[in-house]
């Protein structure tokens, strides 16, 4: 796709969220395009039977409030991640249950299609346990920053638009968890 | 590779939603795009309606007492499908109590490889379904790895709010008609019915004057055919009527021929079909080389011509107290 088709792409979001106030039926083309997304991440942080939940209820609650949606931004992922972190944060201690139980165990007691895709994550599963252990440890705001970065792939500053702070603070807090993660790691190889 | 990038690989991206679960979550947002004031209002209304509306004879089937935290695992891969008689008058819930129904379901499973094919000859497994709804229509309930789960169906339709069923009119067209009336933008308009329909019979315990009447309306479905002398899902003459989704499979809903009683559902392919995903409608957002941009379809699997891809047996109906609960 060139810059150019990007950017259409991308004024689209602001585009539909317009058009949704007036025509409430076209948010769906909201849905349409990041549902999957949503609902992946939420999966990473809860497992696929809250991410059900979670991923619905974000669309809900981004439909109420898309009047709130800067229509200056090109891109409605931040704003979206936003409202999940939200919705997740309420299921904090099913989160950090889970991390923990993956620390204990290393499976992941969430799946039960794991074990088929066993074979192509064994080099990255293996360093789970250390990794899900850091997790359990961070504070909640430090984590969301890290998380929105690392699996949702937005920069700092977007994830300190998704989350209503400042782009330094966003900053020194995913410095200050990655700082944990990388221990994480060198504890594994070592 | 970074830390970021050990991160991410550690938790691979996980398997994509369900279609069962995007089309709820979907159907949810329009219905509050839609914003129907009336659900509000009517809903008290209604529910008096269905303790006045319902004549019911027969078997209360209502009973147990399990606790919903000791529900045992109940998904066995290679389910015999043995039906146990479904009684065909049921008492109507309350507001508060929960529709119990259990199925035996051939389908394919969350980690079906990519690739694989299914042919007649080796068709989707089977595997024992039981499902929970309050009679309310605000949550339903679900065993994953043996644990109950319920969530929030969003919408109040008539397959998950019994009142709203028993307020369906039971002349046919009006019935049709009135189902209509829920439907959210942007789905086939006749796919949507069909499948709408046999969902409500699905999971309720229909009043028999209101099953009659549904069973009528399926066949006003455009494309639906009614075929008089077919076999169901146990081998026993059924009813079936059925139309063609998506141009390559046959859906059929089982009635007893005598009794008019809903039996279950049957999806068999009528050309070969590769399944592909993201699918029709659906989308995936990828970033490759710093640019997000929708991820080209994939072959998930083949399903040859004369392949029983879907199909649902129900075995078990009832009204309980509890999630969770069997009768």
């Amino acid at each position: 796709m060139n810059p150019r088709t990007e950017a259409a792409v991308y004024a689209g979001d602001a585009v539909i969220i317009e058009r949704s106030r007036r025509e409430p039926d076209s948010f769906a083309g909201i849905f349409d395009r990041y549902y999957p997304e949503i609902h992946a991440y939420a999966g990473r942080r809860l497992g696929p039977t809250l991410a059900d939940d979670v991923a619905a209820e974000t669309f809900l609650i981004a439909f109420d409030k898309r009047r709130r949606f800067d229509l200056a931004r090109d891109d409605a992922r931040p704003w979206l991640y936003g409202i999940a972190s939200n919705v997740i944060a309420r299921h904090r201690r099913a989160e950090i249950r889970q991390y923990r139980a993956l620390a204990r165990t290393g499976a992941d007691e969430r799946a039960e299609d794991h074990a088929d895709r066993v074979a192509r994550a064994v080099d990255a599963g293996a360093r789970r346990p250390g990794l899900a252990r850091a997790l359990a440890e961070l504070a909640g705001r430090d984590r969301d920053v890290l998380l929105l970065v690392a699996w949702a792939e937005l920069t700092s500053e977007e994830a300190g638009q998704a989350l209503g702070i400042p782009a330094g603070t966003a900053r020194s807090r995913l410095h200050r968890a990655r700082k944990r993660i990388q221990a994480a790691l060198g504890e594994e190889t070592s | 590779m970074n830390d970021l990038e050990r991160l991410r690989e550690a938790w691979e991206r996980p398997a994509p939603p369900t279609p069962e679960a995007r089309s709820a979550a979907r159907r949810a947002l329009l219905s509050r795009a839609a914003a129907r004031p009336r659900a509000n209002w009517r809903l008290p209304a209604l529910a008096v309606a269905a303790v006045t509306a319902v004549v019911v004879a027969g078997t209360t089937l209502a009973g147990g007492s399990e606790p919903a935290t000791s529900v045992k695992p109940v998904v066995t891969p290679s389910a015999h499908v043995t039906p146990t008689p479904v009684p065909t008058t049921v008492v109507p819930p309350r507001d508060n109590q929960w529709i119990y129904t259990r199925a035996v379901l051939r389908q394919f499973r969350k980690g079906t490889p990519r690739g694989q094919g299914f042919t007649p000859g080796s068709p989707p497994p089977t595997e024992v379904f039981e499902f929970w709804t309050r009679a309310d229509g605000r949550r339903v309930g679900y065993l994953v790895n043996g644990k109950l789960t319920t969530s929030n169906p969003g919408a109040r339709e008539p397959d998950n709010t019994y009142a709203l069923l028993v307020a369906l009119p039971t002349a046919p067209a009006k019935l049709l008609a009135a189902v209509r009336d829920y439907r959210t933008p942007g789905q086939d308009p006749d796919d949507w019915l069909f499948r709408k329909l046999e969902e409500i019979l699905r999971r309720n315990p229909v009043p028999p004057a209101h099953e009659v009447a549904l069973f009528k309306a399926l066949s006003l479905v455009r494309g639906a055919t009614v075929d008089r002398s077919a076999v169901g899902l146990d081998g026993a003459p059924v009813l079936s009527v059925s139309r063609i989704a998506d141009g390559w499979r046959r859906v059929e809903v089982l009635f007893d021929p005598r009794t008019h009683a809903y039996r279950g559902v049957r999806e068999t392919a009528v050309a070969d079909h590769t399944e592909l995903w993201p699918g029709s409608g659906v989308s995936k957002r990828v970033k490759r080389n710093g640019v997000w941009t929708d991820a080209p379809p994939e072959a998930l699997w083949t399903v040859e011509k004369g392949t029983v891809w879907f199909s649902s047996l129900r075995t078990g109906l009832a009204v309980v107290d509890r999630a969770g609960q069997r009768p």
